[in-house]
């Protein structure tokens, strides 16, 4: 199956790469890719290969994983010792005997004094290694000027690349993942294709307030310890809750048949499904999303990145459910999901294995759209201060920084294009896709 | 129809309901305790100096009268752990670390025994720090206030472990010391019942749902429709007083809606003014040199996030390097201004302030809009009853114009429907570029200085508004379009 999945996609990338337009766009996101993922070694202030001392390292490398390592280097003549912990280090004043710097040598958060209060990237930057103030060299010039305490603007554009594209990329997938489920399901059962006897509909009910007690109430202080362990724990926490929750619920429903003797009980309705999940996604899209988001982070105390992609996730899924339901509602009246009811398959099967690839693909075009939505909203939410952490550096929080300098034209214009670039290239890409699959 | 219609609004209400019960949970859950709050800027204004008995007893009655000590919601969903006791102590701030405590153990006399052995070493330590009359080495006392400090915390942590690590260093504390001689004997009690605790003896307890049922005297139902007194109640449009300067939310609500309708209002105007020229145009010579012109540049603006766009015409337009042919920001000159000028003159002077802002609302719903039109117009031009109007001898105006356009303004319903919040709560980003006196600028202020009664206004304001745009959009169909019978909520 993963085989079969990756010669689609190929297929669909050759098809993509037909139109000038959709092979720009394509490898300009391959690009954004490339250096989001290896940002940390595309902009670091520490060498990527350094002698010092007899001493061979590579400390951007193993900076990775170990941030703090400290190493000790031995003057082969004094025998002097001396400690060097290589983030802290000042590595641009070293005597190095032979060093190789990353093509950008200055880290997003890295105040370089002598190029402080705006410089622009056409002024004269300066550098100095023993005290004395020099022209830089162009390796170590800040190519698209830097900011009021000196760090380097194109630094910062790197490494808001990876956190956009992080936040894009992630919270398209949390949207896509909850949107299918909630758009297939209620597109295959609408209002009236899901039977219920009457019993199974107030077990259900019984079980849910049951469930959300366990899941909840009983649980509250593991979710709360959770979430100052850190994000990602909170969230299998949290999933393992509304598993606990959806799943009494069901077992309860399930234990409706045995109540086959009182003839109320047993009596089956339609449940309006469909219904419920449409209003339930219209108040969803009513809630405004900004106050959503302050709220949950005054909840969780601290900021952090997590927390974005998990509100922008959240708060997008409505859009993927609606292309998804509609998509269902269309595929639903073809004959071959009829065959494959007439042949006695079970739902759970039709919906996985007969209604989900044919409802992907549009809904995957739509997701293109999304990421780009989401790195908007990303870049608007740092603009204003809000989500994710201060000390990170992401496009937006660029560009605010350079609302207030009017002067320093550089701090507006290139965040923005990063912005404006990428959110264009997934446009171009999405509706390439569309007219490629719509072909198919 | 009606009956639609009817369903309609009867179904909007439950979703306003869901709505303004997550406003109030926000309201219960929002961190920082509004009485604390209202006595620290009592205290700041110097009106109040009073001894801490006094504070707390004026804490304990602004409660009661602001209704927290209701239950909050018309029933409650608790383990049977869970006790009432609890809420009669005093010291808010110990609340939540008993309640974690009993959930846990599930015996709630222990847990209360634990407590007030804890509240009596910290007495004890307390009145050894006062007493005068036996002398005491500096680093002693040092010791003693750090006990103190450590014991006060102890009772606010919730976290398990750090609630460990805190009792750890007090015996070690302690025991260290011969100068701890009554506290000892206190501490060692208390450590004692806290083993106890610590062995979960009734742990099942957590386990078993209990329901309780307030009535009516609860804080939900008074916020809703007022305590009969001087709270109206949200449903009157009362959303009790900002933190910031104490005036009503309405009030301060009111001048500052006016700003984001006006701004909305005009910018949403201007759009459909170009947007629908271009939009048919394009779609009647598809495919034609204007149409591909007018693609690339609707494809371009949409693709400008609002405060890039608002900045770049601030720094080309605002700027005295660049052009400096309008003001940067706010939407008057206090030095000029008179508000009893006529009507006409203040628009003349707030144009030029509202011209960067109206091109910043309007340029991204032009593109949205012109590429909607073009293609519903398009899906349109390409069906039979225009090829019959063809046919017939009709104009081009006449088959354009008359026949295609009316079918294919239906979604622009949808696009109004949508602008609806808009109108109430502006725009966050583009208000606060421009500095503009609008809810926008308004929710962002209060965000910053967690005004949660204006926050919770707003929440619910704007959820109502976009329930309320939906629905006139709903209805809006189904009066403007006679095919539409909207059976979807009938049983088939």
């Amino acid at each position: 199956m993963i085989k079969r999945s990756i010669q689609h996609i190929k297929f669909i990338w050759k098809n993509v790469k037909r139109k000038p337009s959709g092979r720009i766009a394509g490898y300009f996101i391959l690009f954004l890719l490339f250096v989001g993922v290896f940002a940390d070694l595309i902009a670091t202030d520490q060498p990527l290969f350094v002698k010092y001392k007899d001493n061979i390292w590579f400390p951007a490398f193993t900076s990775l994983w170990n941030e703090e390592r400290t190493e000790i280097a031995e003057d082969p003549i004094t025998k002097a010792k001396e400690t060097i912990q290589f983030d802290i280090a000042e590595w641009k004043k070293m005597d190095l005997e032979f060093v190789i710097w990353a093509p950008i040598p200055w880290a997003a958060e890295g105040p370089d004094i002598f190029n402080r209060d705006y410089t622009s990237p056409f002024d004269k930057q300066y550098s100095s290694k023993d005290g004395n103030v020099v022209d830089a060299p162009f390796i170590f010039r800040h190519h698209l000027g830097t900011n009021q305490r000196g760090n380097d603007v194109l630094a910062g554009i790197i490494h808001g690349t990876a956190i956009s594209l992080k936040i894009g990329l992630m919270s398209a997938i949390i949207a896509g993942i909850i949107g299918i489920l909630l758009g297939l399901i209620s597109g295959y059962y609408g209002d009236s294709h899901l039977y219920s006897s009457n019993a199974s509909v107030i077990l259900a009910i019984i079980g849910l307030i049951l469930g959300f007690f366990w899941a909840f109430i009983a649980r509250f202080y593991v979710l709360f310890d959770a979430m100052e362990i850190g994000f990602w724990f909170a969230t299998l926490q949290i999933s393992w809750s509304i598993i606990v929750c959806i799943g009494t619920s069901l077992v309860f429903a399930w234990f409706g048949r045995f109540f086959w003797k009182v003839k109320w009980l047993k009596n089956k309705n339609s449940f309006p499904l469909d219904m419920l999940i449409q209003r339930g996604s219209e108040v969803f899209e009513a809630l405004p999303k900004l106050l959503i988001i302050i709220t949950l982070a005054a909840i969780f105390k601290e900021k952090s990145v997590g927390l974005v992609i998990a509100i922008i996730g959240l708060s997008n899924w409505t859009v993927v459910s609606r292309f998804a339901r509609a998509e269902m509602l269309r595929t639903r009246e073809l004959s071959y999901l009829d065959a494959a009811k007439t042949m006695g398959f079970s739902d759970l099967r039709i919906l996985y294995k007969h209604a989900l690839p044919a409802v992907l693909t549009p809904v995957i075009i739509e997701i293109t759209f999304l990421i780009a939505g989401s790195i908007i909203i990303e870049s608007s939410l740092s603009f204003l201060g809000i989500g994710v952490p201060d000390e990170v550096v992401t496009w937006g929080s660029i560009l605010s920084a350079g609302r207030q300098q009017f002067d320093a034209w550089w701090m507006v214009v290139f965040p923005g294009l990063a912005i404006f670039f990428t959110v264009v290239s997934f446009y171009v890409l999405g509706e390439r896709l569309r007219e490629v699959l719509n072909n198919e | 129809m009606w009956i639609y219609i009817l369903k309609r609004i009867l179904l909007f209400i439950p979703s306003l309901f869901i709505i303004t019960l997550l406003a109030f949970i926000i309201s219960i859950k929002a961190p920082g305790d509004p009485v604390q709050r209202i006595l620290s800027s009592a205290e700041q204004d110097g009106s109040q100096q009073s001894s801490k008995l006094d504070i707390n007893k004026t804490a304990k009655e602004l409660r009661v009268k602001m209704g927290l000590d209701l239950p909050a919601f018309y029933f409650s969903l608790e383990t049977a752990a869970d006790i009432d006791t609890i809420n009669l102590i005093l010291e808010n701030s110990h609340h939540e670390t008993l309640k974690r405590m009993v959930l846990e153990s599930g015996d709630q006399n222990l847990v209360l025994s634990w407590y007030y052995e804890v509240l009596n070493t910290n007495k004890i330590l307390k009145n050894q720090l006062a007493n005068n009359t036996i002398k005491i080495t500096p680093q002693f006392e040092e010791i003693l206030n750090k006990t103190i400090v450590l014991s006060n915390e102890l009772l606010q942590t919730v976290s398990k472990k750090q609630r460990e690590s805190k009792c750890d260093s007090i015996t070690s504390l302690i025991s260290l010391n011969a100068g701890f001689y009554d506290a000892r004997i206190s501490w060692k009690k208390a450590s004692n019942l806290l083993i106890d605790i610590e062995k979960q003896p009734k742990w099942y307890l957590k386990w078993i749902p209990h329901i309780h049922f307030h009535g009516l005297k609860n804080q939900y139902h008074k916020w809703l429709f007022g305590n009969g007194e001087e709270r109206k109640g949200i449903l009157k449009g009362d959303f009790g007083v900002s933190y910031r300067d104490g005036q009503p939310i309405m009030d301060r609500m009111i001048p500052k809606i006016k700003w984001s309708l006006a701004l909305a209002v005009l910018s949403i105007f201007l759009a459909f003014l170009i947007s629908i020229p271009v939009g048919i145009y394009s779609a009647y010579k598809n495919n034609g040199w204007f149409d591909n012109i007018s693609k690339t540049i609707t494809f371009i603006l949409y693709a400008i996030p609002s405060f890039f766009g608002g900045i770049l015409l601030l720094v080309l337009f605002a700027n005295p390097d660049m052009l400096d042919w309008f003001p940067a920001s706010g939407v008057k000159d206090p030095g000029i201004f008179d508000p009893n000028w006529p009507l006409g003159k203040r628009i003349l002077h707030y144009l030029p302030y509202l011209v960067l802002p109206i091109i910043t609302y309007t340029y991204g719903s032009v593109a949205f809009i012109a590429a909607q039109l073009k293609s519903s117009l398009n899906e349109q031009l390409s069906k039979d009853y225009i090829r019959t109007a063809r046919a017939k001898g009709l104009t081009e105006w006449n088959v354009v114009m008359k026949h295609a356009l009316r079918n294919s303004l239906l979604p622009m319903i949808t696009i109004l429907g949508n602008m609806l919040p808009l109108a109430f709560g502006g725009s966050v980003i583009i208000e606060t570029i421009f500095s503009i006196p609008g809810m926008g600028l308004e929710i962002y202020e209060s965000i910053q200085n967690l005004d949660y009664p204006m926050i919770i206004a707003v929440f619910t304001l704007f959820g109502v508004f976009t329930m309320a745009g939906y629905l006139l959009a709903d209805i809006g169909y189904a009066l403007v379009d006679p095919r539409i019978k909207f059976n979807r909520f009938n049983k088939k």
